[in-house]
């Protein structure tokens, strides 16, 4: 091929892609909110592996199953009771395979269930922090000890409220 | 006048650019496209979009290919493909209300079940209803996405009367949440 002719070349590609780049100007793709690229996916990941049990709302109050709604976000108070979260057993050990997968549904959980309760400044969980604390699986905890210890933690760092002590809280409940 | 016609000025290049080449060199050119194509699934991209839940209809389980969606008081209607116990629908009560005298369970066992009208999955709660001696009408077992019993919460056999004033045990009810990603 001579040098002119490709140089003839460049330049028609050079006007598809002019083509290509109007016609995708009009989405940008969608910045990530929460730390979350499918909000979808990982509302339906929730329901499907945790929604039984923590309500498809976040709470399932009067059951003695940790309510979310409006609370859990208060544990992304330190670097440990972030990853008291991810070390859950059944966070840790879930069938969601996909670390970035669970750690978007971690993103859901605290986030968006947890409202209000997230202290401000904090970052999401990505794929890598999932990966190296799902490692750690609070396998053989006693896990209300490792939950009180951390609701302490969180109490005394984060100004948790103290019905975190309580599976709900039985004022806003219901 | 027009200062820059790009429309002109591409036309004037391809028209060019179709006098110079051959058919051959383009004919070269689809062979080797085509021959590379099919690398392109190897790459990162595509295979992070592989996180996403298999639903086609290879993946779907022996129920869910002879689910039907006319009667709700036989175990093979979709939205049982996870339910354990006595159907709510037979015993008094219906598809998501609980019979007179038994109370809700707030917590449920979730399945999902694709919907053989429209080929989608759609998320189940089984929420049991409790309170009351078991009903033994339409007593189904189905198994899609259960686990063996050592890991109770991905198990349908456990009885979730959580939260309710008696843990006894009705039925069970097939509460619509919404689709499933």
């Amino acid at each position: 091929m001579s040098a002119r002719n490709r140089q003839y070349l460049l330049l028609a590609a050079g006007c598809l892609l002019g083509i290509a780049s109007y016609a995708s100007a009009g989405d940008p793709a969608p910045a990530p909110r929460f730390g979350m690229l499918d909000p979808a996916l990982a509302r339906s990941d929730y329901i499907e592996n945790c929604g039984g049990c923590h309500g498809v709302t976040g709470s399932t109050a009067p059951a003695a199953v940790p309510e979310l709604r409006g609370r859990v976000g208060y544990f992304l108070c330190t670097p440990e009771t972030r990853a008291y979260l991810l070390r859950l057993p059944n966070v840790a050990h879930s069938r969601i395979g996909d670390d970035q997968r669970l750690a978007e549904v971690m993103n859901y959980v605290v986030f968006v269930l947890g409202g209000a309760s997230a202290p401000p400044g904090r970052l999401p969980f990505d794929g890598a922090e999932v990966a190296r604390e799902r490692r750690h699986a609070l396998s053989a905890a006693n896990l209300t000890d490792e939950r009180a210890r951390n609701v302490r933690i969180v109490m005394r760092q984060c100004n948790g409220p103290a019905s975190l002590r309580s599976m709900y809280d039985p004022l806003h409940s219901r | 006048m027009k200062k820059f016609d790009a429309d002109a000025v591409c036309e004037k290049l391809l028209r060019k650019q179709a006098g110079r080449t051959s058919r051959r060199s383009l004919i070269s050119r689809l062979g080797i496209a085509l021959v590379a194509a099919p690398v392109f699934p190897l790459l990162p991209v595509s295979r992070a979009e592989a996180a996403k839940p298999d639903r086609s209809p290879e993946a779907k389980t022996a129920f869910a290919r002879s689910a039907q969606t006319e009667d709700d008081t036989e175990c093979t209607y979709w939205r049982y493909c996870a339910i354990d116990g006595a159907l709510c629908s037979c015993c008094g009560g219906g598809i998501h209300t609980c019979p007179a005298g038994s109370e809700p369970s707030p917590v449920s066992w979730v399945g999902t079940c694709i919907n053989p009208d429209n080929g989608k999955a759609y998320l189940i709660a089984y929420r049991d209803c409790c309170g009351k001696p078991m009903c033994n009408q339409c007593l189904c077992d189905n198994t899609d996405r259960e686990t063996q019993l050592y890991t109770p919460q991905l198990n349908n056999d456990i009885i979730w009367c959580f939260g309710t004033q008696s843990m006894q045990y009705h039925c069970s009810t097939a509460v619509l949440v919404g689709g499933a990603e």
